[in-house]
């Protein structure tokens, strides 16, 4: 089966290096005298600002909109306002353990990624949590969160005055634990502020609109999220999983193997990327009827256990390896398999990174084919969930949109903790060298 | 590379074979499949189907359901491809400074690529309501502009790729190219036109024909925005073939899915054969 | 033609200061190479000329004008750049061309107004730059098609075509191999010889240096160590920088003391001694802990001379040999025409010129006059 990506709508084909290369440079202000040159760069910021903002709007009155029910503000008359958010729970420590433990959790995770962040790791490289002062922004961070967000919660949902008072004290007692674990000795004091400023602000607002409002817990409820997305999950990793291995065996093969016929059986793998989904469509479902496999993890997956896209890239990684390599290895007394283990795989780590997220990624984007082989009920995917959900009841509008924005939820966060990654498997066919 | 060695072919073989296998059932096979069915016309509702030669592909391709399908199609390639293109290079060109905090407004700008089509529908889906949303007026039950009211929501979503990519482009021109430019007198409107678009123009032939394949295979959004109306107005090629998934009209989408695959081809071939003359490759 | 100015110019990036106060006068018509290790600033320093680079403190003129805030394009100066940057996609007339199209010139004398070219003159112009610099077979072709050495010199012709006050040029040279690299040194040299304009030369190479400049200007960690004609540099260096980084091999640079016992002062390196030159005007004291410094050309195989050293390897190069030797526990260098008895591990005496001795202080570093 062509590569799902093919049919997705979605970023995952090609990636390149974001803000990553230093030479980003600006022929706009070089050589201009001093006085134009601060105007030229206000105009490049507010200019900046503008289309930041133009992106950004959808996003914005979609969560305006997740916010507010329609029943209310229908009656008002205004669009959009947040007239009355319907606020779950009472305190932090309200809505039952699994509620509790989840918004702790995820509060302590924020806390560790923006530490971390800070200090210029990630969760793949954690060693600077270790520090105690790092480790204990976070947990003295994690109970402010805890303890000054409750009076918020009280206060939101019995609509008095001091909301926004309250709110901005748990911000400033939330942003002091954190600066704590931000300073650096070569960093200026109020740049490490304005981190744990910012991490504050992001932390605390999510945490009360995240955990508090109660369309969140009602659209997984009534959209039935958590079956659509455990069966995502379930077939994005299987997806995944399959395309890596066969993509880096094949890579492998095309890279490292003499056989004959090799630029037919290439050329074999690259035809099928002008087959895709939608032009085999009929025939594929007619398949996985026969097969019995309707609505099961087998026709969702197989159809995309592999992909030219893949193998196409993994083989430029392991091209990119010095040729002497292999002769080494062999002298060594290294069989292939033993080679592609411990060396070739490894040594291409990044490459095949890019490639399992941007897998991942369009795995759990896929739209057409879950939609026909999978019958209206149970079995949905998270993606096809959502048409079901986008309807026709506008009093529950806020729930639809709420459940979009769940949905969405597991990209971005992929997206933020693989964003090198992504970006440079999309590009890797764009760009040469 | 050396001569070939009977052990490694069985190896390779050993290798290849998932992918082939997969290539071939769900790839190739399908493909000829699809194509002898377009030549079966379907009688008694789908209950037998008889074989009728090329006269279905002709009878089908030259049908007002299916021009129609492909029309719609085209439109919204014609409607989110060039401002695809274009609002890449606009972000690109903008973000690819070396400003302070510079790297928010790109982590801003590529930021759409977390939304998926389904998502990004649902959400201009609601952004559409006239009750809820946006805009007074239903676009989206206007048929003469539900094609655009589709196209809005892909645009932006296709902003973050366009990006991305552009901003990769730009990345590979050699600083010192743009700071001769700038020696010799070229403004910045005549640097961009002059000199970074040519010399970033693999890379925007590149995203063109990207997007022009991701336009030609609209689905998902007439799906959840539109379901294919205003009475068939936004019925994209795609769409048509999902509906005719039926046993009963299997022979005539099969004819659809074979004239898409054609045409797309097609339209890919033109684009390379146009632009990649006009396109210049650096060594 | 014009002179190059630098009044005390600074430049800073956030926290790293690139170029410290640099005052330099670079004389109308001069080559002048700044000289120095990577990271010293002299790229810096060119690009500030061209305008590529702001300027933090300071003023830097060319000819009279001053010209801290004015745009790269109106300061009637061209730039080889390191890599060349032609524009790949333009053949070599086009980008030999592309300064005279859009830049203003005083084509009808010095005191007549700026204007823009017509495309008669700029054809012209075109091609006696490919004439001078022999290209005039292939202004038809891509940089892609032409080899290193060729794409040099349409860098070259496109700096030329525009008859700047001052041409600048970043390690043109460094992208070419050796052979070519020698003949290409001779040509700029002729070059500039024909066309005399002021070059601002960077290069990290000394033997560039020593061989093209009028003068240079030899700069370390952003400040000016030294300027002068080649001659002035490699005889009389201003600090223990300049002597070790111009002539190779280095100069021998060893730590000792005065000692003003046993006739006359010398410098006491172990068991060695080094004369002082006659002409020293600094006092020495006894004790006083100095840097005595001799090139390896100075140094002359003696025996019973005062220097002891112990010979570790000699290399022979065929017209010279290399003698690398230990003075105590200083690495020296001694050159030696032709052949000769030394063996590794023997112990020979050096005498040396007292006047090809220098003598620095250890605390400043510089030079004692």
């Amino acid at each position: 089966m062509p590569v799902d990506e093919l049919t997705a709508l979605d970023a995952d084909r090609l990636a390149p290096h974001l803000g990553e290369a230093p030479g980003t440079v600006d022929a706009t202000t070089i050589g201009r005298s001093a006085g134009r040159r601060r105007a030229g760069l206000t105009g490049q910021y507010a200019l900046l600002v503008v289309l930041a903002a133009l992106v950004l709007a959808p996003v914005v009155f979609t969560l305006i909109q997740a916010l507010s029910s329609p029943a209310e503000y229908i009656q008002a008359d205004t669009p959009f306002h947040p007239v009355a958010v319907d606020w779950k729970d009472r305190t932090w420590f309200s809505g039952g353990l699994g509620s509790v433990l989840g918004r702790t959790a995820l509060v302590f995770v924020a806390l560790a990624w923006a530490q971390l962040a800070a200090a210029g790791g990630s969760f793949a490289h954690p060693q600077a949590l270790a520090a105690p002062r790092r480790l204990g922004a976070v947990v003295t961070g994690t109970v402010a969160v805890a303890l000054l967000t409750t009076p918020v919660f009280g206060a939101l949902r019995d609509r008095s005055g001091g909301v926004l008072a309250l709110w901005l004290l748990a911000i400033v007692v939330v942003a002091a634990t954190q600066a704590l674990g931000m300073v650096e000795p070569d960093r200026a004091p109020w740049k490490a502020a304005l981190l744990a400023l910012s991490t504050a602000v992001a932390v605390v607002s999510v945490a009360i609109v995240g955990t508090g409002a109660a369309v969140w817990t009602n659209s997984w409820d009534q959209g039935r999220l958590g079956p659509a997305l455990w069966r995502s999950f379930v077939v994005a990793v299987l997806i995944t999983v399959a395309q890596v291995v066969t993509s880096v065996l094949a890579a492998y093969a095309f890279a490292f193997l003499r056989f004959p016929f090799k630029p037919l059986v290439f050329a074999f793998f690259m035809g099928t990327l002008l087959l895709p989904l939608e032009v085999t469509l009929l025939a594929n479902v007619q398949t996985i009827r026969e097969l019995g496999w309707i609505d099961t993890n087998a026709g969702l997956v197989l159809p995309f256990a592999a992909t030219a896209f893949g193998t196409f890239l993994v083989r430029q990684g392991f091209r990119g390896l010095p040729p002497e390599l292999q002769d080494a290895a062999r002298l060594d007394g290294y069989g292939h398999l033993a080679f592609l283990w411990r060396f070739a795989v490894p040594l291409t780590r990044p490459v095949i990174a890019s490639f399992t997220v941007i897998s991942a990624l369009g795995a759990w984007n896929q739209y057409l084919w879950p939609q026909a082989v999978i019958d209206e009920g149970s079995g949905q995917t998270a993606q096809i969930r959502l048409r079901g959900i986008v309807g026709i009841e506008i009093a529950n509008a806020n729930e639809g949109v709420a459940a979009a924005l769940i949905v969405a939820l597991p990209v971005v966060l992929l997206l933020v903790a693989f964003q090198r990654q992504i970006i440079r498997g999309l590009t890797a066919g764009a760009v040469k060298g | 590379m050396g001569p070939v060695n009977g052990r490694e072919t069985a190896l390779a073989a050993l290798f290849l074979l998932p992918s082939i296998v997969v290539f071939v059932v769900f790839a190739y096979r399908p493909f000829l499949n699809i194509v002898y069915w377009g030549t079966f016309e379907s009688r008694r509702n789908g209950s037998y189907h008889e074989s009728v030669g090329l006269a279905q592909y002709r009878e089908q391709l030259a049908s007002e359901d299916f021009r129609e399908g492909l029309w719609h199609s085209l439109q919204f390639v014609l409607l989110t491809v060039p401002t695809g293109v274009v609002f890449g290079v606009l972000l690109a060109v903008v973000a690819h400074r070396r400003l302070k905090g510079i790297k928010v407004f790109q982590a801003i700008f590529s930021s759409t690529l977390a939304s998926s089509v389904a998502v990004t529908s649902a959400v201009f889906f609601y952004l559409f309501n006239p009750v809820v949303g946006l805009i007074p007026v239903d676009w989206l039950q206007d048929p003469d502009r539900a094609m655009a009211a589709v196209a809005i929501p892909s645009i932006w979503q296709n902003l973050g790729l366009s990006f991305v990519i552009v901003l990769a482009g730009l990345q590979a021109v050699p600083d010192e190219v743009i700071e001769a430019a700038t020696l010799d007198g070229y403004g910045p409107v005549r640097r961009l036109l002059r000199i970074t678009l040519p010399l970033i123009s693999p890379v925007l032939l590149f995203l063109l024909v990207v997007l022009v394949i991701f336009g030609m295979q609209v689905f998902a959004q007439v799906d959840i925005l539109t379901g294919g109306g205003p009475i068939g107005a936004t019925e994209t090629a795609v769409f048509k073939i999902n509906r005719l998934n039926r046993p009963d009209n299997i022979g005539i989408g099969a004819v659809y899915s074979v004239g898409l695959f054609g045409v797309t081809l097609l339209i890919t071939a033109l684009q390379f054969l146009i632009l990649e003359r006009r396109v210049h490759y650096a060594r | 033609m014009a002179s190059v100015t630098f009044d005390r110019v600074s430049k800073r990036f956030d926290d790293v200061v690139a170029v410290d106060q640099l005052d330099l006068a670079i004389g109308d018509g001069e080559f002048m190479v700044l000289l120095g290790p990577s990271g010293c600033g002299k790229t810096t320093a060119l690009r500030m000329i061209a305008g590529l680079e702001a300027i933090s403190d300071g003023t830097l003129s060319i000819g009279d004008r001053v010209v801290n805030d004015v745009e790269p394009a109106r300061r009637d100066v061209s730039m080889v750049f390191q890599s060349y940057a032609l524009y790949p996609h333009m053949s070599v007339a086009r980008n030999i061309e592309s300064p005279l199209i859009v830049r203003k010139y005083h084509v009808d004398g010095p005191d007549g107004p700026e204007r823009k070219l017509t495309k008669a003159e700029r054809r012209a112009r075109v091609d006696e730059a490919a004439r001078v610099l022999d290209l005039t077979p292939y202004l038809d072709r891509k940089p892609a098609a032409l080899s290193g050495g060729q794409r040099q010199r349409v860098a070259l012709a496109r700096a030329f075509v525009g008859r700047p006050q001052a041409f600048l040029m970043d390690e043109p040279l460094s992208n070419l191999d050796a052979k070519l690299r020698a003949q290409t040194r001779i040509e700029l040299v002729d070059l500039h010889r024909r066309v005399e304009t002021t070059v601002v030369y960077v290069t990290h190479d000394q033997v560039e240096a020593m061989t093209m400049a009028t003068r240079m200007a030899v700069m370390s960690m952003g400040r000016l160590q030294q300027v002068g004609t080649p001659h002035e540099v490699y005889e009389a260096p201003a600090n223990l920088f300049v002597a070790q980084f111009v002539g190779t091999p280095p100069m021998n640079t060893l730590a000792g003391t005065v000692t003003t016992a046993g006739g006359g002062p010398a410098v006491l390196v172990g068991e060695s001694r080094f004369p002082v030159p006659p002409g020293l005007v600094t006092r020495l004291e006894e004790g006083r802990p100095v840097v005595v410094g001799a090139r390896p050309e100075h140094l002359t195989l003696a025996d019973g001379g005062p220097i002891v050293a112990k010979v570790r390897a000699v290399e022979w190069l065929g017209h010279e040999r290399l003698v690398a030797a230990t003075v105590g526990d200083a690495a020296i260098v001694v050159r030696q025409p032709g052949t000769g008895p030394e063996a590794s591990g023997a112990t020979v005496g050096l005498t040396v010129d007292p006047a090809h001795v220098h003598v620095f202080d250890p605390d400043t570093t510089a030079r004692l006059p």
